[in-house]
């Protein structure tokens, strides 16, 4: 009987020394340089010209289970079905982006201190033994005759399965990962992070970036992280609250679209990616977001979009905003900017007839308002933060070089802030 | 009695771990994502000549304001960690760069230079080349005031009657300096001040609003970096000492910084193709750095190496003013085939490193940042920039200003 007992104090203290342990955000924020409980790769392309390499580690010391999933971003215009989309101004007048955005879910786990890495396109293969490599040999994988990746390491899995199941080649999109406990449950371990590295499959060619990353409050008690299959990113870094806030904005510094850059005589691109924080996965929708980009040459004069609009994600670029060709950062009005995103301070319907709407209330959501796993009304709430990663394209003589780089993060949101639904 | 004694006692380990935990949570550490008051550009080449590498290399710096009102001033300093060859005196990153015939001897010195930035605006210029009186956006003329409002001017000793320049928002008052030597390897560090006559470290309320990114280009192949943030506590700065800690006057630097890497020699996954094989650089230099007598911070880095079987490896060099191998496997060897970062030796293809500063000359502290670079050496260079993770807070760190 004596064995059974437990001391509150004890647990207590326990809890006390597993929030030391596992935050690691000073404050609420998201983050590319920290690990975190929630792990996001903006950009992951798999197109038959780029393919793409996630490495994801493992920070801390324990056994550690992901769920992650795969969102296909590809989107059709509603009736020109073969004519692909980002935008609704992409399509043909009065016809609609569509953009499908299902997730591919899938499990892995690590080990202490663990690093793996997949090739997105293929997945890779759970192979045991996988034979180490030897110094004087090539350190390199194969392609079982199933198209995945076998490499030499370890992986936790079973034999001859998908450790990571392949995108194929026809793939732009996002990743979102989650640490789980053995229940399959949201556990705020705060152990990931990573970095996605996107290539030119001719060229070689290579872009580089850190992997955001939300931290979670593991004061289970008190209002932290739970079960609901709801994960809301709500958290101040103190308090009660699951995940850290997204940011209020995003900002990032560019050369104007076009530019020549003085050194190499390149032309010089940016290609911006946003996704939403909030997704919908259980119920299969797409985010709706709504963001106002504000920028600022070297001269101080500011040029501003007001009202733009996107579901579920945005790879496009600076010559595209806010409609194909009709850029408005480009080289004719100067050569860099300081571009800040935020979302705007509209509500909007992520459900229901009248989904992607603005409103006041639920009702203004019309029919089939759906419900999340944890009871939130799926209806009329903040529109959806923002989170991203830019590339640059150096384009001289038929050559291309890339350089992709994180964006900055001002603030954080408050009151209601995102939701993530999971399967 | 005994009983309340161990209640007591419970109640305060208890807060005593509460305290820690709240502290742990409460202070801030270095950034690659928020504005803030320090930044750190941690590598910068210019090899205009290619001397060093493959193809000629400039740095473009970037260094933007996100302050709505009013100027902010940066007061900077480059850093020039070039060595220069015991043999010819060239400059040299380490002995390779001396052909096999003469060791690189290190050598650290700072240049210091002013910029002065306008609301909300972005400024780049090419570490070569600085940015010279009249390349910058707004540096006048500009008009006196009434009721000499059509004389042009550039400070109030040109107007008549001590009505005074209309200056407004201006760039007046900077100058960037190109780098002291090409070829260069250094770092940037920038510090937010206030601006003025009276111009001081910022620990106001419109402190932490600089950030900064850098693009290597060596040849057509961009490599770009967020620089490293450090933001500031609110705590102002006495007799020119700048205190990165807990307390102290700015966020504190990483107790640990992550690097997440493929090990040199691994064969690209994504086309697997023989011939292309990583190789990835890294570079780290000191948090801590006394600018006032040139004495470079100084520690040693332990590198900590995982591969995917979680079988770990570990190693350490000197960080003297700057660090930079200009290959991992070139970190613990001359050999890189034998090294513990070669793919051929971890037995796996990717691998992370923890790098913990440890050692320090006081009162300097032994804090780390670094900035990492993947890179295919072979062919058609391709290269990528990437920024370190990172994970606690470091001990005391310490900025002495001139």
């Amino acid at each position: 009987m004596r064995l059974v007992k437990r001391s509150p104090w004890l647990m207590g203290l326990g809890v006390l020394l597993a929030g030391l342990v596992t935050a690691p955000g000073a404050r609420g924020d998201v983050t590319s340089d920290e690990s975190g409980t929630l792990i996001i790769f903006p950009k992951v392309v798999s197109d038959g010209v780029r393919d793409t390499l996630i490495q994801l580690s493992n920070r801390t010391n324990s056994f550690v289970q992901v769920h992650c999933f795969y969102i296909n971003a590809s989107g059709t215009c509603s009736l020109t079905t073969d004519e692909s989309c980002e935008i609704d101004a992409d399509c043909p007048t009065n016809e609609q982006c569509i953009r499908v955005c299902n997730a591919t879910n899938f499990e892995l786990a690590l080990t202490a201190q663990q690093p793996v890495q997949w090739r997105v396109s293929t997945g890779r293969l759970t192979t045991i033994p996988s034979a180490p490599c030897r110094p004087g040999q090539n350190c390199q994988c194969t392609v079982d005759t199933s198209g995945q990746l076998v490499c030499p390491g370890l992986l936790i899995g079973q034999n001859q399965a998908s450790f990571v199941p392949p995108v194929g080649s026809q793939f732009v999109g996002e990743l979102k990962c989650y640490q789980m406990n053995s229940d399959g449950d949201p556990f705020p371990g705060n152990a990931l992070k990573g970095t996605a590295t996107i290539e030119d499959l001719s060229s070689a060619q290579i872009s580089e970036y850190n992997a955001l990353t939300v931290a979670a409050n593991a004061d289970v008690g008190g209002g932290g992280l739970n079960t609901d299959k709801e994960l809301r990113l709500n958290w101040t870094g103190t308090g009660a609250g699951e995940l850290n806030y997204c940011p209020a904005s995003l900002v990032f510094t560019a050369n104007a679209e076009g530019v020549t850059d003085a050194f190499t005589g390149a032309t010089i691109s940016t290609e911006l990616t946003l996704v939403p924080c909030s997704e919908l996965i259980e119920e299969d929708l797409p985010a709706p977001v709504r963001v106002r980009f504000v920028g600022y040459n070297e001269f101080e004069q500011p040029l501003s979009i007001e009202a733009f609009s996107f579901d579920c994600f945005l790879n496009r670029r600076l010559a595209d905003l806010p409609v194909s060709g009709g850029g408005v950062f480009v080289n004719g009005n100067q050569d860099l900017w300081k571009i800040r995103i935020s979302p705007r301070p509209i509500n909007v319907c992520y459900s229901g007839s009248n989904r992607g709407s603005s409103c006041t209330q639920h009702s203004d959501c019309g029919t089939n308002v759906q419900t999340g796993p944890g009871g939130t009304v799926l209806g009329c709430l903040p529109a959806s933060g923002v989170l991203g990663v830019a590339e640059e394209f150096y384009s001289l003589g038929g050559s291309v070089g890339t350089a992709a780089f994180n964006l900055r993060h001002e603030g954080s949101r408050s009151g209601f802030g995102d939701i993530i639904t999971l399967p | 009695m005994k009983k309340m004694w161990q209640a007591a006692a419970r109640m305060g380990v208890g807060a005593g771990v509460a305290l820690v935990a709240m502290a742990g949570i409460a202070n801030a550490r270095s950034t690659t994502n928020r504005p803030a008051s320090i930044v750190v550009w941690p590598k910068i080449v210019v090899d205009t000549s290619a001397r060093w590498l493959v193809a000629p290399t400039d740095t473009r710096l970037m260094l933007s304001s996100t302050n709505a009102s009013g100027i902010k001033q940066a007061h900077c300093f480059y850093i020039n960690a070039t060595g220069h060859c015991s043999n010819d005196g060239a400059g040299c990153r380490d002995a390779t760069d001396c052909g096999g015939r003469g060791e690189c001897v290190p050598s650290w010195n700072e240049t210091d230079f002013d910029v002065v930035l306008t609301q909300e605006q972005p400024l780049a210029w090419y570490a070569s080349d600085g940015l010279a009186r009249g390349q910058f956006p707004l540096e006048g003329p500009f008009r006196c005031n009434a009721p000499f409002v059509n004389l042009q001017c550039f400070s109030d000793a040109q107007c008549p009657n001590n009505v005074g320049c209309n200056t407004g928002q201006s760039n007046l008052g900077s100058a960037i300096p190109p780098v002291p030597e090409d070829p260069f390897i250094g770092a940037l560090v920038c510090i937010q001040f206030t601006g003025g006559s009276q111009s001081v470290p910022d620990q106001t309320a419109t402190r932490d609003k600089l950030y900064g990114d850098a693009t290597i280009l060596t040849g057509l192949n961009p490599a770009r970096y967020n620089a490293v943030g450090l933001e500031a506590t609110g705590n102002p700065v006495s007799n020119g000492q700048l205190v990165l800690a807990d307390g102290g006057n700015y966020a504190s630097c990483p107790g640990v910084l992550i690097l997440s890497h493929m090990f040199d020699g691994a064969v690209d996954p994504i086309t697997n193709n023989v011939a292309i094989q990583y190789i990835s650089d890294l570079t780290l230099v000191p948090c801590s750095n006394d600018f006032s007598t040139q004495t470079p911070g100084r520690s040693v880095a332990q590198f900590l190496v995982f591969n995917e079987f979680e079988q770990r490896f570990s190693t350490s060099r000197t960080v003297d003013c700057l660090f930079h191998a200009t290959q991992l496997s070139r970190i613990d060897t001359r050999n890189p085939a034998r090294s513990i970062f070669s793919a051929g030796v971890a037995g796996t293809l990717g691998g992370q490193t923890r790098i913990r500063g440890v050692g320090g000359v006081s009162p300097l502290g032994s804090g780390l940042l670094g900035v990492a670079q993947a890179n295919f050496p072979t062919g058609t260079l391709s290269s990528a920039a990437y920024d370190l993770h990172q994970q606690g807070n470091g001990r005391s760190d310490l900025m002495i200003l001139p």
